[in-house]
């Protein structure tokens, strides 16, 4: 396998999302070229959708295990996700029982999590200047924006293509009722029919996968919040909790502890 | 006819004293007054529909081959309100002991007729009992414990899940609701319905009518000659013809003796009765009154000399029967009690018996607090009580001037003493509300068509209406007397329930039409060093302020998308295509535009219903390409399915995440 003249391409174009996650899920890329092919393709992508186009290798088994990969990859991420609730309560409880800021025999989140609330705490206590500086207000303005466009997105249907070896097969508009409506080429056999049908599945987990990574960081927020002692420090649970969320979706041991688990 | 009933057939009276002045909580009104209202539309038509639906269908209540009496085959579940606020898991956790006993009830045969409605799948804000139900595939005909089970605990205050949702699904399944203020009283509860249902109390069993009839008032009047004394009299004749249990005593205390210090040992004292009915007054008072939160639906006795005597001055406590005056060592334990009075169950926050005003009538929406204290009791709670939220109008045993009609009490009574849970025993109180509403419905037509409109049965027909609506269980629905015993002596009490974890209760969530309750975070805030709101936090706060608007539009349009996924949920379509030109196809405005031949097509119905279309080729079904359809069909289902639970869950991350921020 030459990775480098068959790999598949997934893309998505939107530029709500685009703009904050340039690299949706670690499977789906959106750059410039995705942009003008998009368009070049045919006209019907408008602001009204969101487009995910899989153009995969012309050898059907690779396209297979790609797609494979892909739709493992996003069960995990929402199993990682899933688990974010259950860590913190599992923290507090911790931290309840007296343990202490101790972060040496923690997993990286959480250890940077409470490297975090400690220095929030201190500083809080010590009604410190520099308290302020804790919160990244880029962090503040980059959830804040996916959120905007979070909401944008409930206005757009997903539209998804999948091209194999280089063929148009098949191309799907998913609204936000439900209903699926698919062209599917003439003359197409059931196994190129499978390889659009898990494209559809890749799109729609996806779409799924951002909403609950959204929700995740909400709740980590009130669990977050009920760890800092000082009114003052509220408005930080937000930025830990996306910070949190994000090294949780990032870290390898468990994201590793999870894929050992299932074989 | 006296000059006083002369008087009943012009205006129509509710049960409730202002204990703030004196005077009536409302003064009585006209019929003109009232059918001026009545004439107005209906605020949820989709409910009245649905009221009219099932009287017409006759399909309420549970499937009828379900056993009322057997949870196996009714189900049993508890919603808490959605969200991660880890006070309702504490809760849940409190209640355990009814949850484990339930769930082995329930669940016997078939696991999934136990439910627990919380986290994801809890009440969020906003949430329509049709949206509720169909997120579980339940649709408007009778109670499938396959989707939703039959007994519904709603736990929570009526902020938090409000009166008008527990109405809602009321009309089809077997619903109450508790809320107490410390988990300690969520444990008691808990306990005392377990061992009330494993035969290990015992209460006389003996039902005890308590109607006051004060001086120179004609709502107890009417409630003490057309309610009380009927009632007794028909349930006498039910027992006494065998067509109950043998061993039921039924007791009426004169009007005189219906004094506090009579409900004081009715209600967990010596004289302790398994069901008790009181019709009365309820204690109402003004907004902004210190005791109002207290003592509003607390039951008026005898003790008050009445409007003339007492003049208009404000009632005094030694007037009612008040949470309080449940002492510690009461012990109402097993008992279930029917209040009829104003506010007797709770309080709404705005008046619900006009469509002209939205006044408010109370700082937010609660329960009252006697059912609170004879359910959480210390040493054993009742098992149920059942009460009006707002006024209760005599329009609820009396219609066409002076005509009784105690039916539907007398069903109710006689069912709950039958052993039946009083969740499915209120059926018939639910019945009547939606056979009142479909009266009003084919009158409102029947004017239409021209006929000329009579304001006095409208009126009647309107405030029946409203009334039958409101009585509500407070309690688990599926409790039932169980163990009264023909001469029990006994005074069981239950051990102390130990509970760790403070004195607590789940905070009311934001809705657009609710104010916020303050969590103690931001009390905390508010008395926090001023230094905060001095600029040394200027951009954490701007910061903030962006991203608290940020998730309200969010969650505005959340609500709005799962309200828009959840009402075209009627039917979901499928639809497959073929195209020699793949380039050319486009979707617009719901369609797949271009090149395309439609060769299959699904459309699946809320019911279950199903058309489908199958492709064919040369004379034969292209069984290839209905299997791609199929694929496309069980993934879109799949689909579906996962998008309301992600925005339901949303939903509620959303709620939370703005209350801590």
């Amino acid at each position: 396998m030459n990775p480098g003249s068959s790999s598949p391409v997934f893309q998505f174009y939107d530029t709500d999302i685009t703009y904050s996650q340039s690299d949706l899920m670690g499977i789906w890329k959106s750059d410039e070229q995705v942009e003008s092919v998009s368009y070049d393709i045919s006209g019907s992508q408008t602001d009204d959708s969101q487009v995910w186009r899989a153009n995969l290798p012309a050898d059907l088994n690779q396209a297979r295990s790609y797609l494979t990969a892909g739709i493992k990859k996003l069960e995990i991420s929402r199993q990682v996700l899933e688990s974010v609730p259950s860590r913190l309560d599992q923290l507090r409880e911790e931290l309840d029982r007296g343990r202490s800021f101790g972060i040496s025999d923690r997993l990286r989140p959480e250890a940077e999590l409470l490297e975090f609330l400690a220095n929030s705490e201190a500083q809080a206590t010590a009604v410190s200047f520099g308290l302020a500086d804790q919160f990244d207000s880029k962090i503040g303005d980059i959830f804040s924006g996916l959120l905007h466009r979070l909401r944008n997105s409930f206005n757009k249907y997903a539209w998804v293509e999948t091209s194999f070896g280089e063929r148009l097969i098949a191309r799907t508009a998913v609204d936000w009722s439900g209903d699926f409506h698919t062209a599917w080429t003439s003359g197409l056999d059931q196994s190129e029919a499978e390889l659009h049908s898990k494209t559809l599945r890749l799109a729609l987990k996806t779409r799924d996968v951002l909403a609950r990574m959204i929700i995740m960081i909400a709740r980590a927020t009130v669990k977050i919040s009920l760890l800092l002692s000082s009114p003052i420090t509220a408005p930080l649970a937000l930025p830990a909790a996306y910070k949190y969320v994000h090294a949780i979706m990032a870290d390898p041991e468990l994201i590793a502890f999870i894929k050992n688990e299932e074989h | 006819m006296s000059s006083m009933d002369d008087e009943l057939t012009k205006i129509s009276a509710s049960n409730g004293i202002n204990a703030s002045t004196g005077d009536y909580f409302f003064e009585p009104e006209t019929i003109d007054e009232i059918a001026a209202r009545a004439a107005r539309p209906p605020l949820d038509q989709e409910h009245i529909d649905e009221l009219v639906e099932h009287h017409q269908s006759k399909s309420f209540a549970v499937v009828p081959w379900a056993s009322p009496k057997n949870l196996s085959e009714t189900g049993w579940g508890v919603i808490f309100p959605a969200g991660d606020d880890p006070t309702i898991r504490k809760i849940r956790d409190a209640l355990s002991e009814l949850l484990d006993h339930r769930k082995e009830q329930a669940a016997a045969n078939k696991p999934h007729y136990y439910r627990e409605f919380i986290g994801d799948d809890g009440y969020y804000p906003g949430i329509t009992k049709s949206a509720f139900l169909q997120k579980y595939g339940a649709t408007y005909s009778s109670a499938d414990p396959e989707n939703v089970p039959y007994y519904l605990l709603i736990v929570g205050d009526p902020e938090t899940i409000p009166f008008s949702f527990q109405y809602q699904l009321d009309v089809q399944y077997a619903v109450g609701r508790i809320y107490f203020e410390t988990l300690e009283e969520y444990a008691s509860y808990a306990r005392s319905v377990v061992m009330a249902e494993k035969g290990m109390v015992t209460r006389p069993r003996r039902l005890s009518f308590f109607g006051t009839r004060n001086n120179d008032d004609p709502s107890t009047l009417l409630s003490s000659t057309m309610l009380i004394s009927p009632l007794a009299e028909e349930i006498t004749k039910l027992t006494s013809g065998g067509a109950l249990a043998a061993g039921w005593q039924v007791e009426t205390l004169p009007y005189e003796e219906t004094k506090k210090e009579r409900l004081v040992r009715l209600m967990g004292g010596a004289d302790t009765p398994a069901l008790l009915f009181t019709a009365s007054h309820g204690a109402a008072f003004n907004q902004g009154d210190p005791r109002q939160l207290k003592h509003q639906g607390a039951l008026m006795c005898q003790d008050w000399p009445g409007p003339k005597e007492w003049r208009k001055k404000p009632i005094l406590t030694d007037h009612y029967f008040a949470a309080e005056d449940v002492s510690d060592d009461a012990n109402p334990l097993g008992m279930i009690t029917f209040h009829f009075a104003c506010f007797g169950a709770g309080t709404p926050r705005r008046d619900d018996f006009s469509y002209t005003s939205s006044r408010e009538i109370a700082p937010h929406a609660f329960l009252s607090k006697l059912p609170q204290r004879l359910l959480g009791h210390p040493k054993g709670g009742a098992l149920a009580v059942i009460g009006h939220v707002e006024r209760a109008w005599d329009y609820s045993f009396k219609f066409d001037k002076t005509k009784r009609q105690t039916q539907t009490f007398t069903s109710t009574l006689f069912q709950i003493m039958d052993q039946h849970p009083i969740g499915a025993a209120m059926e018939f109180m639910n019945g009547r509300y939606a056979e009142l509403s479909t009266e009003i419905t084919e009158y409102e037509h029947s004017v239409k068509q021209g006929k000329q409109p009579d304001n006095y049965e409208l009126a009647g027909l309107w405030m029946q209406n409203n009334d039958a609506r409101s009585y509500v269980i407070i309690g688990d629905p599926a409790v039932k007397l169980v163990g009264s015993e023909p001469s029990a002596a006994a005074r069981p009490t239950i051990e102390p329930v130990t509970v760790t974890g403070i004195v607590t209760t789940p905070s009311a969530v934001t809705t657009e039409s609710t104010p916020v309750q303050p969590t103690d975070k931001e009390e905390e805030e508010k008395t926090a060093p001023e230094a905060a709101d001095f600029g040394l936090f200027s951009s954490l706060k701007e910061s903030k302020e962006g991203i608290q608007n940020s998730l309200n539009e969010l969650l505005d349009k959340t609500k709005q998308t799962l309200s828009r996924v959840l009402s075209d949920a009627t039917s979901l379509d499928v639809l497959t295509y073929v195209s020699d030109e793949m380039e050319t196809v486009e979707y617009e405005n719901g369609k797949l535009k271009g090149a395309t031949q439609l060769r299959a097509m699904t459309r699946i119905s809320a019911d279950g219903d199903t058309i489908v279309c199958v492709p064919r080729t040369g004379g034969r079904m292209d069984t290839e390409l209905w299997q791609v359809h199929k694929d496309m069909v069980d993934q879109a289902l799949t689909h579906r399915t996962e998008m309301i639970k992600t925005l339901s869950a949303a939903l509620a991350g959303l709620v939370d995440a703005l209350k801590v921020l």
